[in-house]
């Protein structure tokens, strides 16, 4: 993308000025209102090809509501802590990964801010995978929202993630063939239930019967080796 | 431990059917009154609970990955290898898709194309390579050649939770050439779902009642057919 506004900026006042019309801008924008996104265009400009930390500030100062309303739209997600730790991360991961060669290729100031959006959703994802197996109290479940905190579910550290890949081997060594270890996947991994794995794969699977003798067997052989007790202690 | 009150009421793998809820009132009779076959369902439930807690996502790319992957950001190896995952794993198939569909509040805008010199393309099913361990999926990719072009195009189906879901993904081309083009499902002639696809070449058309189609992509000036995809079981 190039910019006709894109001069490096000379001191703080131009960008305290440069803020306000973003800002502005943006409250254009979100009421259909017509607005010119060359202020906000200029930021990102500064922040993502000069890595200058305090347009980069600007930046998250103008875009983090937005960016929580994302995440609060993605999940019916109440807690405002979570929801302070979504944002980080989200603002996190578009730092990291939105490279000078992206910004270039960006078409509108739309484009920065679906993949800003997609950073926000892939954060999003990423808790949500965590907090799959997680319990969560009834009276969430019935005022339709999550309250764990990221921090209750996040932390994975190094020797667990080392024993998670270990127990997946150990896993995989039990299967005996390509439709144990699918079962394994589906069951294990992804979290379906037998009949679940059933009823998408019936061309595989003869009958139920049959995915669930095997699921049996694959864990009667898993409960016969000595190591997977070790692992599953270290994961828990 | 005590032993069953009547083996010949229960086979072992009824056990595993009854830990999902999915066992007949025979098998759940005889539970309410075998402490044995108790406590074996509760050392499975327990073990059950243990792997899945472990190994939830366990081989899986993380979520940031699939974003790198979706805006075409990961180098090729990688690429190809979360492709292969992708092929396999539900999940995050279902992640991707959910990516591909989270929307701006105002989508860019795209100029529309005039597409002037249309030339229409048959895709041709390819013979079915075999394929690595872990990889398969619920419904074996169909690979399909582009004649003139060296592309080639992926197609897998999966069931969603309103019909199913055909993904697929277009090769070998560059991002570039992939602006504003269109994937859409033809039944008898009638259009029945349309759906950009993405600068990475997926798109996923969904949901969709199981049946044969005629898949088109739109490619800037080059219109491809690819008759007879069956969708569904």
């Amino acid at each position: 993308m190039t910019h006709s506004a894109a001069a490096v900026l000379r001191n703080s006042s131009e960008l305290d000025a440069l803020v306000a019309d973003c800002v502005k801008q943006m409250e254009r924008f979100r009421r259909r209102q017509a607005n010119d996104p060359t202020s906000c265009l200029q930021l990102f400009h500064q922040a993502i090809l000069q890595r200058d930390p305090a347009a980069w500030e600007a930046l998250v100062t103008v875009y983090q509501p937005q960016i929580r309303r994302w995440i609060q739209k993605q999940g019916n997600i109440a807690d405002a802590a979570l929801v302070n730790e979504l944002v980080q991360e989200t603002l996190i991961r578009f730092w990291r990964s939105y490279t000078p060669e992206l910004f270039v290729r960006a078409r509108s100031l739309a484009d920065i801010l679906r993949y800003w959006q997609d950073c926000a959703h892939s954060a999003y994802l990423e808790w949500q995978r965590r907090n799959r197996n997680a319990p969560v109290l009834l009276e969430e479940i019935e005022n339709g929202s999550v309250s764990q905190t990221a921090s209750d579910i996040l932390p994975h550290n190094l020797v667990q993630a080392e024993a998670r890949n270990r127990l997946w081997q150990l896993v995989l060594e039990q299967c005996r063939d390509e439709l144990d270890r699918l079962l394994a996947h589906r069951i294990f991994v992804e979290g379906q239930k037998p009949r679940e794995v059933f009823r998408e794969n019936p061309e595989r699977f003869e009958s139920i019967e049959e995915v669930y003798k095997r699921l049996r067997n694959l864990k009667d052989r898993l409960r016969r080796n000595p190591n997977l007790l070790e692992l599953l202690e270290i994961c828990s | 431990m005590r032993s069953c009150i009547s083996p010949a009421e229960v086979e072992v793998w009824e056990l595993e059917a009854y830990l999902h809820s999915d066992a007949p009132t025979r098998v759940v009779e005889h539970l309410e009154r075998c402490p044995s076959c108790r406590a074996k369902v509760d050392e499975l439930r327990d073990l059950h609970q243990r792997l899945q807690r472990a190994l939830a996502r366990a081989d899986c790319p993380a979520a940031e990955t699939l974003l790198q992957r979706r805006w075409n950001q990961l180098p090729p190896a990688q690429a190809r290898s979360v492709d292969a995952h992708l092929a396999f794993c539900a999940a995050c198939r279902a992640d991707y898709a959910s990516l591909l569909g989270s929307e701006p509040e105002a989508a860019p805008q795209v100029l529309a194309m005039v597409r002037q010199e249309l030339s229409l393309l048959m895709a041709v099913l390819q013979p079915p390579t075999p394929l690595p361990a872990l990889r398969g999926a619920e419904t074996s990719p169909a690979i399909y050649r582009v004649p003139e072009k060296d592309w080639e195009i992926v197609l897998t189906h999966a069931t969603g939770t309103r019909g199913y879901v055909l993904s697929g993904q277009l090769l070998g081309i560059a991002s570039e050439e992939l602006t504003g083009a269109q994937a859409g499902l033809l039944a008898d002639d009638r259009l029945v779902l349309r759906t950009e696809v993405d600068r990475t070449g997926w798109f996923v058309l969904q949901p969709l009642p199981a049946g044969r189609y005629t898949l088109w992509l739109d490619v800037g000036t080059v219109h491809i057919r690819v008759p007879e995809v069956v969708v569904g079981p």
